[in-house]
């Protein structure tokens, strides 16, 4: 079928369109990681949910595919946590208040929190903490809702630990926390360990657990096992994925894995929908 | 001899013709030469752009022409694996060659598209959307495949919950004349891996240039409204049916041509992501992408900022990617994959694997322009065999 007539041109999709961000704060978080607090230069903040990511960009250079770390029932600015990893990221934690940058978004699928009921644990590794701590935040404030709520965050070292000064305030809201390291340190007398090890020596996994899931590939596969292993029905582990992510739109093609593309059908899915795709190498 | 000159005249003595004049509306009607340049002018002045065949840079590709001479008269070409050779046929056939490089993605998805220009100003940012003209454009000689392609490549722009708003525009202003494939090339595949040759939907105007005995015609069907309100102001002939029966054999004898073929587990095997064979392709494969640029269907694009001398100005340009690229796979920490095997596969098993999963079909249409366009040779068709034979045997 072919229709010519060029009538009105479409109204442009709102996630193509950049919007004007100013910063107002820049909090270094660890090392060569800073999270950027920031508000429109016009109009108001707009409205997403945990694991919603935006299209971060720095002028003439680029975006990054940034999750939103602030609470989602924050309503004087967002957050956004960027690792200083190439051209963009570098640009991007270089911001300093005043300046200004763009968002497009939100996009993706957000946590699923209507886990009434149910045994809360949350799996992060290094700045896998960041998509989920608006999830944290979500989950403390209707704290009662849930029979339990833990989270495990591991890192490399201590001084990558992130949002540590914040763990404190989590437990005192009923999340009981446990940061682990991956090697021993001087002066360190916590945990030491991968998190899948630690949540499998915490025995926090069973038939009514549910769990969300950040971290790299491996982490997130083989903390997916364990639970899986100790009874949590599989579909009830989220794991959230990170790719190429480029337009937001499910449009560019850059963000797939295997069937999914991941900013259209994640970057939040179930874990069933990639346990075999996260472990084959390059895929 | 030259009978057909009557037909062009409406007089069609003792030949039984499909649709009548005054009667019901004609289904199919028959031009001549004459007839195509009047129907090629028509489309002048009822489009901003026609956009044809034209032999130029040693191949047949799609540019805007400006009259009937401008189309491949005389010419076709010889492909193969790696290979493509015009040649000339001493006829005056107009069409009778096979697909080149270019398809109807170069026109509804182009290779550049403006995105935005961003100012800074004192600190401050200004964006300026590009908009998206509406011009409108004719395009003679999509093939069956083309046109199908166009439908997958529409499904993956505007099918979802977001429409690219460049391919929107783009695809409203576009009027469609395809041309019957009379010469498939030996890469071609589309009857195992599309629909095959005879374009029977997703066009306004359809023709099939048929080497009559009596000399060449033009027989044209339509598929719209707008095709058949353009075509009915040409006052043509209806065509005799014996031209109908030409028109069947000429098909009959093309579809005997296809050597290649699309191996029906082909959604399958490209899955078998361990399988040793992919590390085969990529002892041969490049990784130069000149694949994803013929295919027709293939999408991806990357958006490119580019900043003035005066380092406050700022342009986003969207442009094709390919998935046979580093940077296409870029995580933080560094390209995601980095093996040409696991760059071929990524290619392979999406187009004609996880497409299924993602758009509800296969991203290949067996036009085989990857075929003859890949610098090495690779053929996707015999990949995709290597792949579904045992894995000891493939050692």
């Amino acid at each position: 079928m072919s229709a010519v007539a060029p009538s009105a041109t479409p109204t442009a999709d709102p996630l193509l369109v950049p919007r004007v961000h100013e910063v107002t704060a820049v909090i270094q978080e660890i090392p060569d990681v800073v999270t950027i607090r920031c508000i429109p230069v016009e109009g108001a903040l707009f409205d997403f949910q945990p694991a919603q990511i935006g299209m971060v960009g720095a002028f003439g250079i680029g975006e990054a595919a940034i999750s939103i770390s602030s609470p989602a029932t924050e309503s004087s600015f967002h957050e956004y946590t960027i690792r200083r990893a190439g051209a963009i990221t570098s640009a991007l934690t270089r911001l300093q208040p005043g300046d200004q940058f763009w968002v497009r978004g939100p996009f993706g699928t957000p946590w699923d929190l209507d886990l009434d009921g149910r045994d809360i644990l949350i799996a992060a590794g290094g700045i896998g903490l960041a998509p989920l701590r608006s999830a944290v935040y979500a989950l403390l404030k209707y704290r009662e809702r849930y029979a339990s709520t833990t989270l495990v965050i591991g890192a490399r070292s201590s001084e990558h630990l992130l949002y540590a000064n914040e763990y404190e305030t989590w437990r005192e809201h009923g999340l009981a926390v446990f940061d682990t390291i991956d090697h021993p340190e001087p002066g360190w007398s916590g945990r030491v360990g991968f998190v899948s090890e630690v949540v499998r020596e915490l025995g926090v996994s069973g038939p009514s657990t549910s769990a969300l899931v950040c971290g790299p590939d491996i982490m997130t596969f083989l903390t997916a096992d364990v639970l899986v292993a100790g009874g949590v029905p599989p579909e009830q582990v989220q794991v959230t994925l990170e790719r190429n992510m480029q337009c937001g739109n499910g449009l560019c093609g850059h963000c797939q894995l295997g069937p999914l593309i991941v900013c259209r059908d994640g970057p939040v899915v179930r874990y069933p929908a990639v346990a075999a795709s996260l472990r084959v190498k390059e895929l | 001899m030259r009978r057909w000159l009557e037909v062009e005249s409406g007089v069609v003595s003792g030949e039984p013709s499909i649709g009548q004049p005054g009667g019901q509306p004609i289904d199919w009607w028959v031009m001549r030469a004459g007839d195509l340049h009047r129907f090629i002018s028509l489309l002048k002045s009822e489009f901003d752009e026609v956009i044809g065949p034209v032999a130029v840079d040693g191949v047949i590709r799609l540019r805007p022409i400006e009259s009937a001479d401008d189309l491949p008269t005389g010419f076709t070409e010889q492909q193969e694996t790696g290979s493509y050779r015009l040649l000339e046929t001493g006829t005056s056939l107009r069409f009778s060659y096979g697909l080149g490089p270019d398809s109807l993605k170069s026109i509804v998805h182009p290779p550049r598209s403006p995105v935005w220009t961003m100012r800074r100003h004192d600190g401050t940012l200004i964006v300026d959307q590009a908009l998206h003209g509406t011009t409108t454009r004719a395009v003679i000689g999509a093939r069956a495949c083309d046109l199908r392609a166009l439908d997958i490549l529409e499904r993956t722009q505007t099918g979802g919950q977001h429409t690219d708003p460049a391919f929107a525009v783009h695809r409203q202003g576009l009027f469609l004349v395809a041309i019957d494939c009379s010469h498939p090339a030996p890469t071609c595949f589309c009857d195992t891996g599309g629909d095959g040759p005879v374009a029977d939907h997703g066009y306004d105007i359809a023709i099939t240039e048929l080497d009559h005995p009596n000399g060449i015609v033009y027989l044209v069907r339509v598929g719209t409204d707008h095709g058949r309100s353009l075509i009915e102001s040409l006052h043509l002939a209806p065509a005799p049916r014996t031209f109908l029966e030409h028109r069947d054999h000429q098909h009959r004898s093309i579809s005997r041509e296809f050597i290649r073929e699309l191996p029906k587990d082909a959604a399958k095997v490209v899955r078998l992501a361990d399988h040793p064979h992919w590390n085969d392709v990529a002892e041969r494969c490049l990784t130069c992408g000149n694949c994803t640029a013929v295919c027709p269907t293939c999408f991806c694009t990357d958006m490119d900022d580019i900043v003035g001398l005066d380092g406050e100005t700022a342009t986003r340009t969207r442009v094709w990617d390919t998935c046979f690229s580093m940077e296409y796979s870029h995580l933080g920490p560094g390209p995601h994959r980095t093996s040409p095997a696991a760059r071929y596969r990524q290619w392979l098993s999406h187009k004609l694997g996880t497409w299924h999963d993602q758009f509800g079909e296969s991203g290949c249409v067996g036009c085989g322009r990857c075929i003859t366009w890949c610098p090495v040779g690779i053929d996707l068709t015999a990949e995709v065999e290597s792949l579904g034979r045992p894995v000891e045997a493939n050692a």
